[in-house]
């Protein structure tokens, strides 16, 4: 016994001292790296800003790009500036990318790593116009992920690479989309790479495009789609129906109706409780809030409402 | 009869040292993995943007002491978020005096028929300007913990709690990963979702939380001595592998069971050491002494995993060699 003892403490005390070795070394490393990443980055982005505001041809080319590296570094930087550049040309982007064959290199980038390396691959990916070929070949590989941040990057990467197809993409979509997936799907938008469009995505038989034109409803301040977002509080998903609430209580409109009315009763007790809370601290006033309740409503409930209300004004006693 | 004893008791220590560095082994991965996703995250635009931010966030604090600490809680870039202060004025009137003049709060009326039963009659503060609405005071003589809790969870205007002491400090990335993992779509829905506070903490009891409002009413508020534990008990949540919080203040005395249990480990073979010292029995004595050196081991191989996740999950971390390793010989004696 005493002898396996031994070599169980031999083993975890050469473990620890090769580990400490391999985790400095690998500090100091990773340091030495984020230098040259960072100033490659500085570089590269000088000059796509350059080409992108005076345009001409790429002769010049990026510094070291025949590295793997490198041009990783730079797939990233195009992935970034595409989602900020507002109204420039894209075709430069789209031009430094099949230069280089820089889907290419992603796609293979993604296929060789795991987890949520892969994820953070595939997501630069969606981010840069890609050719025809790689994005089929992406589709196939990774299309059928059950990995939903997987499906995310490949739902972006439709959409960029078919923006008139937004909604077919969308109600396609088996996974419903969560609010980082709404507001990641927004940020495209936000780029001009989606229509605006509201109406068909509020008139949509599907919770996902429904739920994204009630984001951008809310997001952009459409108060003009005050009809549509009542017609959505009668829906029957009870999440669109709770975000549809939401939407015309952010923008500020009328609650008064008998939607908003047949959607409070329809929620349980401590929904509603959480429902009048918000509308409080929303500053909506306790006569307004009154109209909202059911007839129905029970006392108690009046009288927290009235009370949660005086909470947010100044109290005559003091 | 002793030296088959002494055998059964080294079997036992040995499964459980390997049983407690499978366990880190395990733990270290979920954090590092936890770290991949949040750097995968940070890199996308709408991660923590106002699209976002639909979910509101209530953070209850409970005795802060001084300004400062206030508005570091203040400074949080999500949207949709509130800090409820607990003070109590007959302690330091002028802390409160003080927050009131700087940022114009007014006493309001406070809602006596809450969900949950409060004992005296808290004074609330908000205030009169929309730019610090994000910040209310509660007035009340400390009772407990507990209380302070449950007094901010009546009047929290959003749905999600988070119930902080005063030393805690939520990181910047805190809140948006959270109500990300909220959101997550998952077959039953959580009622909290607990982080670290530490990231080489790996079994650490002292947890911070993100409670769903509902579930804390439901189960009637926090009691007892570790609030947070109990409610953590009664309810279904998730752990988030991942440091979403800080303590600012070292602890005298650490309550880490992993700590803890190590310490008891060497203890009982150093005792055996020197009884089988005392009565000349070398074998027996070596054989003590070998568990001793493992339980060692064991400890610095666990910090020096902890090194690494410390090394991983702090980008700036740029320490000289020598410091780092001081560090981890002195952990792993603390481990030890």
């Amino acid at each position: 016994m005493v002898d396996w003892v031994g070599i169980y403490s031999v083993v975890l005390l050469v473990g620890s001292i090769l580990m400490t070795a391999m985790v400095l070394v690998y500090t100091r490393m990773r340091a030495c790296r984020t230098r040259v990443k960072q100033s490659l980055e500085r570089c590269y982005l000088s000059i796509l800003n350059r080409h992108l505001l005076e345009g001409g041809d790429l002769s010049s080319g990026f510094p070291l790009i025949d590295r793997r590296y490198s041009r990783l570094i730079l797939a990233t930087i195009v992935a970034r500036l595409g989602a900020v550049t507002y109204g420039y040309d894209r075709s430069v982007l789209a031009a430094v990318v099949r230069r280089y064959a820089l889907d290419r290199l992603l796609m293979q980038q993604a296929s060789f790593s795991f987890g949520m390396r892969r994820v953070q691959w595939l997501h630069t990916f969606a981010m840069i116009d890609s050719a025809e070929g790689v994005y089929r070949r992406t589709l196939r590989r990774f299309g059928r992920s059950r990995n939903r941040y997987m499906a995310l990057c490949m739902t972006l990467a439709a959409l960029n690479h078919n923006p008139e197809r937004s909604i077919a993409i969308l109600a396609e979509r088996r996974m419903p989309l969560s609010t980082f997936d709404l507001s990641e799907v927004l940020m495209m938008l936000k780029r001009g790479l989606i229509p605006v469009a509201y109406q068909p995505l509020l008139r949509s038989e599907y919770k996902n495009v429904r739920m994204l034109g009630l984001c951008i409803v809310r997001y952009f301040g459409v108060t003009e789609a005050e009809d549509d977002i009542v017609a959505t509080i009668s829906s029957s998903d009870s999440e669109v129906a709770s975000s549809a609430l939401f939407t015309l209580c952010a923008l500020r409109l009328r609650l008064d109706r008998n939607e908003v009315r047949h959607a409070s009763q329809r929620m349980n007790e401590d929904e509603r409780r959480a429902w009048y809370r918000h509308l409080a601290a929303e500053g909506y006033s306790s006569r307004a809030i009154a109209k909202v309740l059911p007839a129905n409503e029970q006392p108690q409930l009046r009288e927290y409402v009235e009370q949660t209300v005086a909470s947010y004004k100044r109290c005559l006693t003091n | 009869m002793s030296e088959n004893l002494l055998f059964g008791f080294s079997v036992a220590i040995v499964g459980a040292l390997v049983a407690i560095l499978i366990a880190v082994s395990i733990a270290a991965t979920r954090i590092l993995a936890a770290m991949r996703k949040g750097r995968m995250l940070s890199a996308c635009h709408g991660y923590g943007s106002e699209a976002m931010s639909q979910t509101g966030v209530s953070v209850v604090v409970s005795g802060a002491q001084s300004e400062r600490e206030i508005e570091e809680r203040l400074s949080s870039e999500y949207w949709r978020y509130e800090v409820i202060v607990v003070l109590d004025s007959t302690r330091d009137g002028r802390l409160l005096s003080r927050l009131c003049r700087k940022y114009s709060m007014i006493r309001v009326s406070f809602p006596t028929d809450g969900d949950l039963k409060i004992d005296g009659v808290p004074l609330l503060y908000r205030s009169r300007q929309r730019r610090y609405r994000r910040l209310v005071l509660i007035d009340r003589l400390h009772r407990s913990r507990a209380d302070d809790w449950n007094c901010g969870v009546v009047i929290a205007s959003f749905d999600c709690i988070i119930p902080l002491e005063s030393d805690r400090f939520l990181t910047s990335e805190a809140l948006p990963r959270w109500v990300m993992e909220l959101h997550e779509t998952r077959p039953v829905r959580s009622d909290f979702i607990s982080a670290q506070v530490s990231p080489t903490h790996f079994f650490d009891r002292r947890r911070v939380a993100m409670f769903s409002r509902m579930a804390v009413v439901r189960t009637g508020g926090f009691s007892g001595e570790h609030p947070r534990m109990q409610m953590m008990r009664c309810l279904r949540g998730r752990t988030l592998c991942l440091p979403l919080a800080m303590a600012k203040l070292r602890r005298r005395r650490s309550s880490n069971p992993l700590r803890q249990l190590l310490m008891t480990m060497g203890a009982l073979p150093t005792t055996l050491l020197f009884v089988s010292l005392a009565v000349q029995r070398w074998e027996l004595a070596r054989a003590a002494l070998m568990l001793v050196v493992a339980v060692y081991v064991t400890a610095l191989f666990i910090s020096t995993i902890a090194l690494r996740v410390r090394l991983a999950l702090d980008e700036e971390y740029c320490e000289d060699r020598s410091v780092s390793l001081r560090r981890l010989l002195r952990c792993s004696f603390r481990v030890f």
